[in-house]
């Protein structure tokens, strides 16, 4: 009963704060493709700034752009694509890219089916699942094929790149296309095939403080951490790719 | 047409045990008590409790015999029953509801249902009725239904819990009246449940009083009328009754008091005694001339049977008397007023308990 | 006719009536019954119950309570309405996509309302009729569907039903029956989920009826079967309409463990609420005009329903 109390009052504590002076609670919203990323950024930026907590909310581009157009109360947004971020324009200051990222093909752990390149996803024996072409990575995924000139059936279009990658770690799914950084994160589980170079496409994640934050100081903070060298650092740790042109 | 059954268990509080014994097509009446195990020994008796010990035996045929590990389902025993609220299928019409122990049995649809309705006509229920659902019925009509329903399966034993208990009193008399002629061209064993004493005494070739799941009297309506076993029979009956030892003419009642029949009782010994509250004489004075019972008490209460009044009396022992208004007023019998009782020899039963 | 040869004597002699003195009621004169006939399954009388006129005056309060309630489950709907694109409506209705994922919505809901009725049903009345050690238990896990998160369950469904799963695997191995990624699969998800409603609008249906008429099936020759299916069933059939509708209605609004389980492939796959949520990434109009279809189908099933499942006094 004491235990059932607690818990009830525990995730209150966080909103009821920035009743100590100085003290600033940052709301970052962010595509759920930089969840670990972030996470490892957050704690870097909050042991630089001890008077700042960051809360991440990580969810689909599209969903974090819906919910700050009805108000919700963020300071930053990153999103995994620029035409998303364009959207809120009107919303936030001017966008910077911080990071890239590219495609690569997920194949169960030690390649079982030994897939190497983007044709042997047309194979008969393969189930494929990509993500649906509503969704960033399945945009991206099927202009890849399609300059490839391969026709894949697949089995599945999932509402998000992590769908991808849970059905082929679960091995109900031979292959798929997901983000090299989700491939990364879930590495023992999957294997990577890389797609060549000049048959991928990267994808340029944006970053920008919301022109109504409260916090407008300790968001711009964050963003420049972001896209300082450490910040880089941390985000090459995880897979990303450089901003800028590849 | 015979039924022995020994029908033994134990359900909730009430521990039942009680034979039957019915030889020949007679309407067995079960008499008893809220709770005294009526409805339990019919619902056992059709297979829907199991029972604990004993056997049920009908026409030659066990239908249950624990002993055996014989136990027939209900649905393959030869009986039909009308229960108290006669359970008619709310979804089905009159016509369906006749015909579907017909139709379980392996009859057709259409002569389900041409049967059915001939045996609605023999229990008097108006064609119109046939198509109607059963919540459109009145209470007698749903009864007839009820009747007409369990009959069609011409079952070889026919039990029924409170058949007429649904009724107003103003319907009941007709009712009892045409299920009386109903269950006299039945041809197999009929037992009928009640509380209704008037009910027991016109349906019942045999009479069987249930009290506690036991079986504390049975015999002939006539029989028990007169000689009452048990206070609840008495209660029924009207009578009073006493339970004590006789000596020669002279019974000693157990609860204190003394009573002296007319003449030599036969047997010495554990008797009982009834007295009709009509032979009860009620005086403010010691009575002149010579009747044999004489007693002193205090008016307990009075209440109002019909014509008469009904005094009781409280002193060793206690009684009722039946007087008539004029009497009372005579008297000035209230509450708290002293009297003596008293009842000629000739006007005492005696039997042995 | 002679009364039997039965000894006189009683087994268990009325002690407790050996002075007897109280005679209460006047002689012969029958009484009513104290034990008052049980109310059916359906709450209607054998008889027909004098006209009372009830009063209904709701306690103090219920009605502003009502009103906010009302209020607020109707509010997001009428919002939908209020932003459908009304002037894009037909076109947005014939687009290709939209037929075949109503289609495959229907039959999918049904499919789920099918197998739940076919298994959930039994269920139902070993869990209303059987005492057994675990029943609770039995009935708890039956029910824990309705509150694991959907997307859990599609998973759940996965690691049992899928390819590499301690089931699937046997299913896709010797019977060659691969369930995820097919129409079937959807169907399974949807009855995950949806199930539990019906298996616990049945059962209390089942508790509720008066079993007494099963007796009186039995006395008139009905078999088990015979009875179940001629008495129980058309006496819950209010429960039971009540139960598929509840179930029909979660199994066609199923997202989580229906794109987790079977995935998103249109034509196959795709039902309604994924293909909303989908629609929802790029032009919320679509998103709108589909929910609208879905709502207006369900308005539409439910209050015909409600005429011949939910009796209305």
């Amino acid at each position: 009963m004491l235990l059932a109390i607690a818990l009830l009052a525990l995730p209150l504590a966080p909103g009821c704060g920035g009743g100590e002076a100085g003290r600033v609670d940052l709301t970052v919203f962010a595509a759920a493709s930089l969840t670990d990323a972030f996470t490892a950024l957050g704690e870097e930026f909050t042991a630089a700034h001890p008077d700042i907590t960051v809360v991440f909310s990580f969810a689909g581009s599209q969903q974090l752009v819906a919910q700050l157009q009805q108000a919700a109360p963020a300071d930053v947004l990153a999103t995994a694509d620029t035409k998303t971020m364009d959207t809120v324009a009107d919303l936030t200051t001017p966008s910077e890219i911080f990071a890239g990222n590219k495609l690569a093909i997920a194949v169960a752990a030690g390649n079982p089916d030994g897939i190497t390149s983007l044709d042997d996803l047309a194979r008969e024996d393969l189930t494929v699942v990509l993500a649906a072409p509503e969704v960033p990575a399945g945009k991206y995924a099927q202009e890849i094929l399609d300059d490839a000139g391969v026709t894949v059936r697949p089995v599945s279009l999932e509402e998000s790149v992590k769908g991808v990658v849970t059905k082929v770690s679960l091995g109900e799914a031979d292959a798929g296309i997901a983000y090299v950084t989700d491939v990364a994160a879930a590495l023992g589980e999957i294997d990577g095939v890389e797609i060549p170079e000049e048959m991928n496409v990267v994808a340029t994640y944006p970053i920008a403080v919301v022109t109504a934050s409260e916090n407008a100081d300790a968001a711009r903070a964050f963003v420049d951490f972001i896209l300082s060298s450490q910040g880089r650092q941390v985000l090459q740790d995880y897979g990303f790719l450089p901003p800028g042109p590849s | 047409m015979s039924l022995h059954a020994r029908v033994e268990l134990v359900k909730g509080t009430l521990a039942l045990d009680a034979t039957l014994e019915v030889a020949g097509d007679q309407v067995v009446v079960l008499l008893g008590p809220n709770a005294a195990g009526k409805t339990t020994l019919l619902r056992a008796l059709a297979g829907l409790i199991p029972l604990a010990r004993g056997r049920v035996v009908l026409d030659g045929t066990t239908l249950e015999d624990v002993d055996q590990g014989v136990r027939v389902p209900t649905d393959q025993r030869p009986i039909g029953v009308v229960f108290q609220d006669y359970l008619l299928f709310p979804h089905l019409s009159v016509l369906d509801n006749v015909a579907f122990g017909l139709r379980t049995r392996g009859a057709g649809r259409r002569a389900a249902r041409e049967e059915a309705a001939r045996w609605l006509a023999r229990v008097d229920l108006a064609p119109g009725c046939a198509h109607e659902r059963p919540k459109a019925l009145s209470g007698g009509q749903a009864q007839r239904v009820a009747l007409a329903r369990a009959l069609a399966t011409r079952p070889r034993l026919l039990l029924l819990d409170e058949p007429l208990a649904a009724m107003d009193a103003g319907a009941r008399a007709e009712l009892r009246r045409e299920l009386a002629r109903h269950l006299a061209s039945f041809e197999g064993i009929c037992l009928v449940v009640t509380h209704d004493p008037v009910e027991a005494m016109t349906l019942a070739d045999q009479l069987v009083v249930l009290e506690g799941g036991r079986v504390v009297q049975r015999g002939a309506p006539g029989e028990l009328a007169s000689r009452p076993r048990s206070r609840y029979v008495a209660d029924l009956i009207g009578l009073n009754l006493y339970r004590g030892r006789a000596t020669g003419a002279r019974i000693d009642l157990r609860d204190g008091g003394r009573i002296v029949a007319a003449d030599r009782v036969p047997v010495e010994g554990d008797v009982y005694v009834v007295i009709p509250p009509r032979a009860v004489s009620l005086h403010r004075t010691h009575p002149e001339g010579s009747p044999r019972n004489v007693w002193s008490g205090t008016v307990a209460a009075l209440d109002v049977a019909g014509e008469r009044i009904r005094v009781h009396v409280a002193g060793v022992p206690p009684i009722v008397a039946e007087v008539t208004p004029a009497a009372v007023a005579a008297l000035h019998l209230v509450e708290g007023v002293p009297v003596h009782a008293s009842v000629k020899a000739t006007e005492v039963d005696v039997y042995p308990a | 006719m002679t009364s039997s040869g039965t000894p006189l004597t009683p087994k268990h002699g009325p002690e407790s009536a050996a002075n007897l003195a109280v005679v209460t009621g006047g002689t012969l004169t029958a009484e009513r019954p104290p034990e008052p006939p049980l109310s059916e399954a359906t709450g209607r009388p054998v008889q027909p119950a004098p006209p009372v006129r009830r009063t209904r005056r709701a306690p103090a309060g219920f009605l502003p309570l009502a009103v906010v309630a009302v209020a607020f489950l109707t509010l997001p709907l009428v919002a939908l309405v209020a932003r459908a694109p009304w002037g894009s409506l037909p076109a947005a209705l014939s687009a290709p996509g939209v037929l075949t994922a109503l289609r495959l919505s229907l039959i999918c809901s049904l499919g789920a309302v099918g197998l739940s009725l076919l298994f959930g049903v039994p269920l139902a009345w070993l869990l209303a009729r059987l005492r057994f050690r675990g029943r609770d238990v039995v009935r708890a896990v039956v029910l824990l569907p309705m509150v694991l998160p959907p997307v859990v369950g599609g998973v759940a469904l996965l690691l049992a039903f899928g390819r590499n799963g301690l089931a699937g695997r046997w299913l896709d191995g010797l019977v060659g029956i691969t369930l995820p990624f097919s129409t079937a699969g959807a169907i399974l998800a949807e009855t995950f989920v949806a199930m539990p409603f019906l298996v616990i609008t049945v059962e209390a249906g089942l508790r509720g009826m008066d079993r007494r008429y099963e007796d009186a099936a039995a006395t008139l020759g009905a078999g088990r079967w015979t009875t179940f299916r001629r008495v129980t069933l058309p006496l819950i059939a209010p429960s039971l309409g009540a139960g598929a509708a509840l179930c029909w209605a979660r199994a066609l609004g199923e997202f989580g463990a229906t794109i987790t389980f079977a995935g998103n492939l249109p034509g196959a796959t795709q039902t309604m609420p994924l293909a909303v949520y989908l629609a929802l990434q790029n032009n919320v109009d679509t998103a709108v005009t589909l929910s609208l279809v879905m709502l207006a189908i369900s308005l539409v099933v439910l209050v015909g329903l409600r005429g011949r499942w939910f009796p209305s006094r």
